[in-house]
């Protein structure tokens, strides 16, 4: 799979596959500005080494960010880091030693996935639904593990707008997920990357808020809401971690690059921050309508997908005899690309779904990316159809997969069942009325 | 010491197996004192090699548009000599069911199967025939697109159920799959490799999965969880046959230079069942093809050298046979065939998955009449060389040709 998704960097290719966030409306002149800031106030400090846990100035700035979701942060908590990845590197080296367990969502980042395979962690996934991680399971999965006299060294989460699930954890998961971290005294890694570009509803407190910082580690990130090409991310946890994170962290870089350090910093000086996160969330917003609208157009009634509130992207689970990476083969001759759900499992499972990106294509190419990919669909279940002898559903998607079928006479459904999907493990809410998917554009 | 142009990347699925390839052996060009022009190729590619005046086209490409002819052709008209198998081998060998066919008719033993495209599903009502099949089959089945070279596509059916959408996943890479009687035994590469005395086969190097399950055929291809041995430890006489048998696969196909013929040896009847040739095996470090040719006492730069040595000899044989032959200017009919299929050819280079029409006439008159199968290859072959030399006849200046 790794080798189809470097076809997909080809300049014809429409491609939903990254979660790239659009750097072209930045303005030029912030950045100039920004620049000449530094040239004249900072030269020699912006060319030079810095401290390992990060510039007093930028931790400033990232107090400022937290405090904008409801977070209040001591600067001697936190280290600054090269991009959110980072974290999520160090944290694991910190705390994982081979066949440690980690616990993860099922689908959880596809970028944590290599991270946690290569301190050879033993992932343990727990499915997601509409309100996030499964707290129920991951209590009896903690429960089976306790048999075992194992116990997971940290628990990952992406609560709010999921990568790559687009969900967002609802307050009584969040709620609970802190009590049984505080009962079972684990770990939490919250990563947040996409919590302010929200473009409906009011935000639940982060974990980190309600938590206070015992168990709860926290991963931000100026890449959604500034720019990746700086890499620059935080991460802020507990005193003992900390420690451990940040001889990790001298080990790997010696420190931050100073040079983007200074540069937010001067970005904060600037203006106020929340104005392009603003026009970002405006951008965003409507091109989630747009393949929200797009999917509902060009994509067959056996598809679901999920309708997120805000963040980056959109999941989408296919009937179970279509494996989303032989449809990227398939796809990438219409130069259209997304991200195959396998990606997301480390148990082979997701291999009905994708992940769709809609922050960095334009609306044109989101609409036509998602039409190509629609057709590429809608031709595989056709042929499904006719090598099975039995249509294609036409209507909309009422029930769960287990009624492939019901279209079909009901003895046809009834002698031969459709077998469980094996991939499906995101029993999101099914495609919601045009009308309701329409709204707030 | 020459010039030589490395032809790497593309637009296939294989692309980064590709620019692995690529970069050893510019390094091992390098090293023997070669000047290497390193070409990704795409829509300026024959720009970028008239610009590039080489002397020699290293092809490192794999899958469709690098390793089934496409390229080849391109060269052949550029007049640019290239390493590996020319135009008609490598239609032959990319094509699953061809080579298939070619080798019943050979009668080389490959495992039984059945092969259709999605009009035959679509318009024919093929899907009927399927139960039939899986009783003629058994259980489990391979599903596999007739056109791609990795394991991309390839599926196991272990019961009915899973038949549709092994035949979904498969037609996603191809327009035609084929159904395959799953061989059970050992899983061997013979690579072979042109040399003075005409082609020789290199050990045997053998794919064994680090886990129980047999019919997880992606392990092979995933680093760490298959190993291979080479040379396989099989009996001599075992050995002996199942290199026979690849050099006669070579030989039937038309090969030059080097390829890899992959060969299961049927645990039941110890008999080597060939599954398919491949025209442009990789030559990555964990690839096959140097593995062998390392057990053979042939490291990386010496391959090298001799695949380019082999493709100048190719070049120089066949200047030298068209001298000899001194021909007259082709019939009008024929050259304004010939004019008019090199035409179309071109006009669809853009699209890799074109297949050369002059390849299907060939391998048409081939498959008609299968008996004499060794005469009708050196026939198919002179033709296609006539054609091209018609060609360069007929268009004393290939910029217009180019232009056209």
């Amino acid at each position: 799979m790794r080798d189809l998704m470097a076809v997909t960097a080809r300049p014809e290719v429409i491609s939903l596959a990254g979660g790239l966030p659009d750097t072209s409306t930045f303005p030029p002149d912030t950045f100039a500005a920004v620049a000449t800031r530094i040239a004249e106030e900072s030269c020699a400090k912006a060319l030079q080494y810095g401290p390992t846990e990060g510039l007093a100035e930028t931790k400033a700035c990232i107090a400022q960010v937290m405090a904008a979701e409801g977070m209040e942060v001591d600067p001697e908590d936190m280290i600054v880091t090269t991009g959110g990845q980072q974290v999520i590197d160090l944290v694991t080296k910190t705390l994982i030693d081979p066949g440690d367990v980690v616990v993860a969502e099922a689908p959880t980042y596809p970028g944590a996935v290599p991270v946690f395979s290569s301190y050879q962690a033993d992932v343990v996934q727990i499915d997601v639904d509409e309100e996030g991680m499964r707290v129920d399971l991951l209590e009896q999965t903690l429960e089976r593990l306790d048999r075992d006299g194992r116990r997971p060294k940290f628990i990952y989460t992406v609560p709010t707008f999921q990568n790559p699930a687009g969900v967002t954890m609802s307050l009584e998961r969040r709620d609970a997920l802190v009590e049984l971290a505080h009962r079972r005294e684990l770990l939490l890694l919250e990563d947040n990357p996409y919590g302010l570009l929200r473009y409906e509803g009011v935000a639940d407190p982060p974990l980190r808020a309600l938590e206070g910082g015992v168990y709860a580690m926290y991963l931000g990130t100026f890449s959604k809401i500034l720019s990746p090409g700086i890499r620059l991310g935080w991460v802020v946890a507990p005193p003992p971690v900390l420690e451990k994170i940040n001889l990790g962290k001298q080990a790997a870089d010696l420190c931050t690059s100073t040079l983007s350090q200074l540069m937010v910093q001067a970005y904060f000086d600037e203006g106020d921050w929340r104005d392009y996160v603003g026009s970002l969330t405006e951008i965003y917003r409507a091109r989630r309508d747009t393949m929200l609208d797009a999917l509902a157009e060009f994509f067959p009634a056996e598809a679901e997908w999920t309708r997120p509130a805000g963040g980056l992207f959109i999941w989408v689970t296919l009937p179970d005899f279509i494996d989303t990476t032989d449809l990227l083969a398939r796809a990438l001759r219409d130069n259209v690309a997304f991200v195959p759900g396998e990606a997301a499992y480390l148990d082979g499972r997701g291999r009905n779904s994708m992940r769709l990106n809609f922050s960095g294509s334009d609306e044109d190419a989101i609409r036509e990316g998602v039409r190509r990919i629609g057709k590429v669909v809608n031709e595989q279940v056709a042929l499904y159809g006719t090598l099975t002898g039995r249509p294609s559903r036409a209507a909309r998607a009422h029930a769960p997969a287990a009624s492939t079928a019901d279209s079909a006479p009901a003895d046809l459904a009834a002698a031969d069942p459709p077998k469980q999907p094996g991939g499906r493990v995101v029993p999101l809410p099914r495609r919601s009325p045009p009308e309701e998917r329409a709204g707030g554009s | 010491m020459s010039r030589v142009a490395v032809l790497k990347g593309g637009h296939s699925l294989e692309r980064q197996v590709s620019l692995r390839s690529g970069a050893r052996v510019e390094d091992a060009l390098g090293r023997l004192g070669h000047e290497v022009v390193a070409i990704d190729v795409g829509l300026d590619l024959v720009a970028r090699l008239e610009e590039a005046e080489a002397d020699v086209a290293f092809i490192v490409l794999h899958g469709p548009g690098g390793e089934d002819g496409t390229v080849q052709e391109l060269l052949e008209i550029l007049d640019v000599p290239y390493t590996g198998s020319g135009v008609l081998a490598c239609s032959r060998c990319i094509d699953k069911v061809l080579t298939k066919h070619l080798l019943i008719a050979a009668e080389i033993p490959t495992p039984e199967f059945f092969a259709f495209n999605e009009t035959a599903f679509r318009e024919l009502g093929a899907a009927d025939a399927l139960p039939a099949i899986e009783e003629r089959l058994r259980f489990p089945i391979v599903v596999k697109p007739a056109a791609q070279g990795s394991a991309l596509g390839i599926k196991f059916a272990r019961a009915a159920e899973d038949v549709p959408a092994a035949l979904v996943a498969a037609f996603s890479y191809d327009t035609k799959v084929l159904l395959e009687r799953h061989v059970l035994g050992r899983d061997l590469a013979i690579s072979v490799l042109d040399g003075p005395d005409g082609p020789e086969a290199l050990p045997i190097v053998e794919a064994i999965p680090r886990n129980e399950d047999f019919y997880d055929f992606e392990a092979r291809y995933e680093y760490g969880r298959t190993a291979f041995t080479c040379p396989a430890e099989l009996p001599a006489s075992v050995t002996e046959r199942v290199q026979e048998v690849a050099l006669d696969t070579y030989r039937l196909l038309g090969c030059s230079g080097f390829a890899r013929v992959d060969v299961m040896l049927e645990e039941a009847t110890d008999e080597p069942l060939v599954l398919e040739a491949n025209a442009i095996p990789g030559l990555t470090e964990t690839s096959l093809l140097p593995q062998a040719a390392d057990a053979a006492g042939i490291g990386l730069e010496a391959l090298v050298d001799r695949i380019v040595e082999l493709a100048f000899e190719r070049a120089s044989a066949r200047a030298s046979a068209d001298a000899r032959r001194q021909p007259p200017l082709p019939p009008a009919k024929s050259s304004g065939d010939t004019l008019s299929r090199k035409s179309l050819n071109f006009s669809t280079t853009s699209s890799w998955s074109s297949t050369s029409c002059s390849n299907s006439i060939a391998d048409s008159a081939i498959t008609s009449s299968a008996a004499k199968i060794g005469a009708l290859v050196r026939t198919a072959s002179a033709r296609a060389s006539d054609g091209r030399e018609s060609i360069s006849t007929s268009f004393p200046s290939r910029r217009s040709v180019m232009d056209a």
